[in-house]
């Protein structure tokens, strides 16, 4: 089956980034071949190049300090309402508790067990913990070294050549 | 607990899987967030001042993001797509505040000239650029065709991805793009196509 001019036209991009599926690729392939117009288009998309500009700003020396502070703000503002938020649990003596022999025995026994897994879980738990706080040593220390400051370039913006195409 | 021990330092976290960074934000939601920050902010900034050409605009609106992700309930879901969110709310800020510019700038044209004179200086991130040929161009462009041309070529990413942001097919990615690109011809060199 032969595809319509406009169908192939759609497709274009996509097979100049390499996205289209290789049947469709077939399909269009076998189009362009007998299709000037499309093929004359499809050269001229080849041809397209996309500068990417650099941001010098970027380089400049804490250049998301700024942001760091305000979002470690809003970080802790976001946590008090969320913490005030949830409503404070009934002293266990003050919650009723209305249990049959049985399921009461049953728990009972759970308590046990959970007593005995409690003591291995808060191993994992505080290894976890020592785990997160080297790791943290780790990022204060990135930090700090990215916050030592820089010799002050001035700002300006380069285009950088060659340009980088889509191919 | 798998993806703490791989963590060297938030530098690294490009290199990092949203799957790891998910279960470390069960440990640690704080380290988590800061991981997603460094991992997109850089081209999330790109992306706005593409749109803003407005480095403080841009700067700001990157920041807005980031505030609203921490609210964001879904966030640290398994199946919430991190990247396609940040681009999507990014765009819509950028688009909404070039929007208003634009409404203000068609006000501020009845007015006197000096505030005039304020409206220009908003400040231009690319002033050299600004006259690089092809982003001028995309400029000029549709909202439509100069988000996906940007995703694309600026942001470098994928078709899938672009489906994710923009919330459409990917049908609708691959013949967007085609006609931006093919609307991009024309802006540049209206006389080609009979040549
Ligand atoms: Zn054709």
């Amino acid at each position: 089956m032969r595809m319509h001019c406009d169908a192939v036209v759609d497709r274009l991009a996509a097979l100049l980034d390499e996205e289209l599926a290789p049947g469709e690729v077939e399909l269009v392939g076998r189009h362009i071949e007998t299709c000037p117009d499309c093929a004359g288009l499809m050269d001229r998309m080849a041809a397209q190049r996309f500068s990417q500009p650099e941001l010098v700003v970027l380089e400049r020396p804490d250049f998301w300090g700024p942001m760091d502070a305000a979002l470690d703000r809003a970080w802790a503002d976001h946590e008090a309402p969320a913490l005030q938020a949830a409503p404070a649990p009934p002293p266990w003596y003050r919650r009723e508790l209305r249990l049959p022999a049985g399921v009461a025995l049953l728990y009972a026994a759970g308590m046990l067990l959970a007593l005995g897994l409690a003591g291995a879980l808060w191993q994992e738990a505080s290894d976890a913990h020592a785990q997160v706080a080297e790791l943290q040593g780790v990022v204060d220390d990135q930090s700090a070294l990215a916050s030592t400051p820089l010799p002050v370039e001035p700002v300006s913006f380069v285009s950088r050549a060659p340009y980088r195409g889509s191919l | 607990m798998a993806a703490q021990l791989k963590l060297v330092a938030p530098e690294a976290a490009a290199s990092w899987p949203d799957e790891d960074i998910k279960v470390l934000a069960g440990e640690n939601p704080r380290l988590a967030m800061d991981m997603v920050i460094r991992k997109h902010r850089e081209r999330l900034f790109r992306h706005a001042a593409y749109i803003t050409k407005d480095q403080q605009e841009a700067y700001d609106i990157v920041q807005e993001v980031f505030i609203r992700a921490m609210r964001e309930q879904r966030f640290w879901d398994l199946e919430f797509r991190q990247k396609a969110w940040l681009y999507r709310v990014t765009s819509n800020l950028c688009f909404n505040l070039v929007r208003d510019r634009r409404r203000r700038g068609q006000i501020l044209e009845t007015v006197p000239h000096k505030e005039h004179a304020d409206a220009d200086q908003l400040r231009m991130v690319f002033e050299g650029e600004q006259r690089a040929e092809v982003l001028a161009a995309i400029d000029q462009m549709t909202p439509d065709h100069k988000e996906i041309l940007l995703l694309r070529y600026y942001d470098d990413l994928s078709y899938a991805e672009i489906a994710e942001v923009l919330d459409v097919a990917l049908g609708t990615v691959m013949s967007r793009l085609s006609r931006a690109r093919r609307r991009l011809l024309d802006v540049m060199d209206p006389g080609a196509e009979q040549a």
